[in-house]
């Protein structure tokens, strides 16, 4: 290590310039109001569990601390939307946020000890609570508990005391580094309903005002970005069940996958990955606002998104290309865009063009490519976009095609590798007879079989 | 030790727990180095990043590093609440929870940390910087120490951290969550519509991309394009504020603005900052606040700490600041000269000082009264620089300058004086400025002085150097000192000097005592009238050596030889 002997001052500066850094990407606002009223959320529903033992229901003494409880989880509400408190190893996270206890106070052992006799490992406010709310509350939790099934008790109770935007979760647990989950088909499925589901979430908190917060969209994302490594993620999701999840979310959710891979194809490093995949998934949420009553139309919302994420404070260079990508990610490439607008501009299109909507499809994903390709190099980075063409495929996941011998079948895949980029796997729905297929089976068309060309799906006999 | 070699006091932080432990000795030097790397970690609470007690700590922690890897290959620990361990041998122990290690580190998710014997020390201080940061109390909301050293990518650091949590029944928890999830179905079903306009009938085929194509697209995702990134959205955001219809207004848009600015002048490269103040000065506003608010912040683009990091970015034989920081200066209000000022007060740089001066001598013309009167009561570097500053633009004003701080005992400004002395035409103001210096504390100040008064033949130095010399040899003075005074005497004043070197060489009356200061200023009056031209000076030079002493005998004859060398004394 003699080889920086000399070089100490330019370490100091360096480190001075890292912490001067970090400092500008704090968001202060949120962390010390969220640490500040988690840490009094804590402790009022500890003292409230401590009154408990001495007092009758009734008696006065729980005025006071219920007010500040019902204010405090108001204040919380107004902030993040749904406050959820978790206790795991001896500490409690209030949407994410760890909350500072000093040691004398126990609270963290004293609220983890009371929910476990309940079988709960921490609460879920989904609404602010009245102050009557929170008397029943108070008693509920420190009633005996039954021997078995003790949560599913308490949410019952909950439940008959008006109290169903309360939900008592199981417990948690860290997930530490070496526990590699094996990543299938099936982890990076429910990775991507649950990007919806958060995506759905994230736009109602913008519609009330709230602050735009990545830490859950970013949970999601780095979920798909590790469970798809390797794996097909367009084709998991073409091949999603739709869970209900608005047009708006899906799209969100799709566009996230589709840049995900892009992304990969790009070779971002994997944090660069998950940067880019928040900006997917914020980068419509311009639509969740309202002026005068109304969202913003196609011209406007780039700058109704810009906007919403102008309030997220501390600087930091993710939310600064998410920003610039909210801006710009429909500008076409001779414009000049930034590099997650050009990622996004393509993915965004394309599935625009590819999405289902109540009269179909407006292109197959194949015929998306073949349209898209006319805007390469004027709309489209023609860089970026021949990567995407590469890995998504002469025969993007969703295609129906006619195989040479007379089946027709739906890819599953993407475009794999040079050899195989137009021999995807498929699906066949249909025998060569017409006869849709009642169990249908996968052929990879890189080992046999071939395409004669494509099939427009409304022409299918309905397979019942 | 300091680099001039004494100790450092450092205010240690509370060290009652975090001790060295461990067992064996190799338990005991990974004890040293974790003690090391948190003390290092917290000294940035402390200590300002240039202070010299952090320069300690850093030293401290590549000492115990290289004490360490050098003879113990792997330092592989379990991260518990308090505690650091190695094969159960516990390494580290503090159970402060401000200050442990061990605990920043658990409470972050870091649960086991192995450090491999290729550490370098540039890696090192990157694990450094990121505890440092949580040692700081920073919370970003996109970044948690886990996502930090995982960005980190390390080589020879591996951490085994949480990653999250997860719950024990996804299932369930997360059937409650979606009954009770916001919903957003507000959009209409075509909201992604109009599609832009694009034909039919291209072709698509498998391409493959050359990495040289690739290269300036990943670029992009690179640090070193978020600069360039900071102004492209500045660029957006000034778009935005005017754009007609549905704008963003710019109260809205400042605290990003701020946080972009901040980036920007913590980073310190020029480019962007300049293009930042060219957006936000054009941007055109018409509400007063608004006036108000874009004015502020374009006038807040500066300030000590963000100059010094430009100024240090110049290069090392850079002769002054570039002219992109003079656009820079000229584009924003405000009083620069006194940012600048604050500038020399804590930069150590001498190319980054240099740049500093040059635009403070641009000052001079309009603003050379106040800073002379900065110099009274700035501090001794700052006030030196001043001087070198006001001397540079203007040899007259610089000896204007001199006048306010030619009392100022301190080395620098001396040193500065000195220069001038050496530089500036000779002037009744220059002449008593040198007579001032001769008489300086610092010796090497004195020898300067005597040498321009010397070799420049300021005449109107002799006579304050006289009564200096009358002064000064009372106390002592040394033999080269004497010569070189000797010789300034005569080459400032012959006649003057000869008279005054007669008057000194007098022999004593009978009755008289012969004291110290006389013999002190034979030693002046011998070197003087070596090399005064004619014959009396030699035979005055012979009457005193007659009854000289030892030492003085021998001075003699060496001032006597430096005669012949001259061609018997004549003046050059």
């Amino acid at each position: 290590m003699s080889e920086v002997r000399d070089d100490l001052s330019v370490a100091q500066e360096s480190l001075g310039h890292a912490i001067d850094q970090a400092r500008a990407g704090e968001d202060k606002q949120l962390s010390q109001q969220v640490r500040e009223h988690g840490e009094q959320v804590v402790r009022l529903l500890n003292g409230l569990q401590r009154l408990t033992r001495i007092h009758d229901p009734k008696n006065a003494a729980f005025d006071q601390p219920i007010r500040e409880l019902s204010l405090s989880l108001k204040r919380l509400y107004d902030l993040l939307g749904a406050v959820r408190v978790i206790c795991v190893e001896g500490q409690v996270y209030v949407n994410d946020i760890r909350i500072r206890l000093d040691e004398k106070a126990g609270s963290a052992t004293e609220l983890t000890e009371e929910l476990a006799r309940h079988g709960a490992g921490g609460l879920t406010f989904f609404e602010p609570l009245v102050e009557d709310a929170i008397r029943a509350l108070t008693f509920l939790l420190s009633a005996p508990a039954p021997a078995a099934n003790q949560r599913a008790h308490l949410m019952k109770a909950l439940a008959d005391n008006g109290l169903s935007t309360v939900a008592p979760t199981g417990f948690f647990k860290l997930k530490v580094s070496g526990d590699k989950e094996v990543h299938t088909g099936r982890s990076l499925q429910k990775s991507l309903l649950r990007a919806s589901a958060s995506a759905s979430d994230a736009w109602a908190q913008i519609a009330a005002g709230r602050l735009p917060n990545p830490a859950p969209i970013r949970r999601v994302v780095a979920e798909i970005v590790d469970a798809s490594a390797g794996l097909d993620v367009i084709a998991d999701d073409t091949e999603l069940p739709d869970e209900g999840a608005s047009a708006y979310a899906r799209h969100c959710r799709r566009v996230t996958a589709l840049a995900v891979v892009l992304g990969r194809a790009l070779g971002l490093h994997q944090a660069s990955l998950a940067d880019l995949g928040v900006a997917a998934m914020f980068h419509d949420a311009g639509y969740a606002t309202r002026v005068d009553g109304a969202p913003p139309d196609a011209s406007g919302h780039p700058l109704a998104t810009l906007r919403v994420l102008l309030r997220q404070r501390g600087f930091h260079t993710a939310k600064l290309r998410r920003q610039l990508a909210a801006a710009d990610h429909h500008r076409a490439w001779s414009r000049g865009a930034s590099l997650y607008g050009r990622i996004l501009h393509i993915c965004d299109d394309y599935d625009t063009l590819t999405r289902a909507r109540k009269d179909g499809a407006m292109a197959s994903p194949a015929a998306a490519l073949r349209r898209m390709a006319t805007g390469a190099g004027t709309e489209y980075d023609p860089v970026i976009f021949q990567l995407f063409v590469n890995a998504v495929g002469r025969y993007p996941a969703g295609t129906f095609v006619r195989l040479d011998g007379g089946q027709v079948a739906v890819s599953i895949s993407g475009g794999r590798d040079r050899d195989r980029w137009a021999l995807p796997v498929v699906r066949v729905v249909q025998e060569a007879d017409g006869t849709p297929c009642a169990d249908p089976y996968e052929i990879d068309l890189a080992q046999s079989g071939g395409i004669v060309g494509e099939v427009d799906p409304a022409s299918l006999t309905p397979t019942g | 030790m300091s680099e001039s070699g004494a100790p450092v006091t450092l205010a240690e932080p509370n060290d009652a727990e975090e001790r060295i432990v461990g067992h064996s000795p190799r338990g005991q030097a990974g004890s040293r180095l974790l003690v090391s790397l948190s003390r290092a970690a917290r000294s940035f609470l402390l200590y300002e990043p240039t202070n010299e007690a952090i320069r300690h700590f850093l030293e401290a922690l590549r000492d115990a590093a290289d004490a360490y890897f050098n003879v113990y290959g792997n330092l592989s620990l379990q991260v518990r609440p308090f505690e650091l361990a190695q094969e159960g041998e516990v390494l580290y122990v503090d159970r402060d929870r401000e200050r442990s290690l061990a605990f920043r580190l658990f409470r972050d998710g870091v649960r086991q940390l192995i450090l491999a014997p290729g550490v370098n020390f540039h890696e090192l201080l990157k694990f450094l910087e990121i505890i440092s940061i949580r040692y700081t109390g920073v919370r970003s909301s996109e970044d948690d120490m886990v996502v930090l050293l995982w960005k980190a990518g390390f080589q020879f650091i591996e951490v085994e951290a949480v990653e999250g949590l997860v719950s024990d029944d996804d299932a369930e928890t997360d059937a409650v969550a979606r009954a009770h999830a916001g919903t957003f179905a507000g959009v209409p079903e075509d909201f992604d519509l109009p599609l832009p306009r694009l034909k039919d009938g291209g072709e698509v085929a498998w391409v493959d991309i050359s990495p040289e194509s690739l290269a300036p697209v990943v670029h992009e995702d690179s640090t070193a394009a978020v600069p360039d990134l900071c102004v492209r959205l500045i660029d957006e955001l000034t778009l935005a504020i005017t754009a007609p219809g549905r704008n963003i207004p710019l109260a809205e848009a400042l605290p990003a603005l701020r946080e972009l600015r901040d980036f920007l002048l913590s980073e310190g490269t020029i480019h962007p900052l300049l293009q930042s103040v060219r957006l936000l000065r054009d941007l055109p506003v018409t509400d007063p606040v608004d006036n108000d608010a874009r004015d502020t912040l374009v006038s807040s683009f500066v300030d000590a700490t963000s100059l010094a990091r430009l100024l240090r970015s110049v290069p090392r034989d850079s002769t002054g600041a570039s002219a992109e920081v003079m656009e820079l200066l000229g584009m924003l209000p405000g009083d620069h000269l006194r940012t600048l000022i604050a500038v020399l007060g804590m930069e150590k740089g001498e190319a980054a000082r240099r740049a500093a001066r040059s635009i403070i001598e641009t000052y001079v013309p309009t603003r050379g009264a106040w800073m002379r009167d900065q110099m009274l009561t700035a501090d001794a570097d700052v006030a030196s620089e001043l001087l070198r500053a006001i001397a540079h633009a203007s040899v007259e004003d610089g000896l204007a300058a001199a006048d306010q701080v030619v009392h100022r005992p301190e080395m620098e400004i001396q040193f500065e004086l000195v220069h001038l002395v050496g530089r500036a035409p000779i002037s009744p103001g220059l002449a008593r400025l040198a007579g001032v210096l001769a008489a300086s504390p610092h010796d090497e100040i004195r020898m300067r002085a005597l040498e321009l008064i010397r070799n420049r033949a300021i005449q109107g130095a002799f006579r304050p150097l006289v009564e200096h010399l009358k002064r000064a040899t009372i106390v002592g003075l040394d033999p080269a000192e004497a010569q070189m005074a000797g010789e300034a005497m005569a080459k400032a004043d012959a006649l003057g000097a000869m008279s005054q070197f007669r008057e000194w060489c007098k022999p004593p009356g009978m009755f008289s005592v012969v004291l110290p200061q006389h013999v002190r200023l034979h030693y002046v009056a011998v070197s003087g009238l070596a090399i005064l031209p004619g014959d009396d000076p030699e035979r005055l030079i012979t009457a005193v050596k007659g009854r000289a002493d030892a030492d003085l005998q021998r001075f003699i004859v060496n001032a006597m030889i430096r005669r012949r060398r001259l061609g018997r004394g004549v003046v050059p």
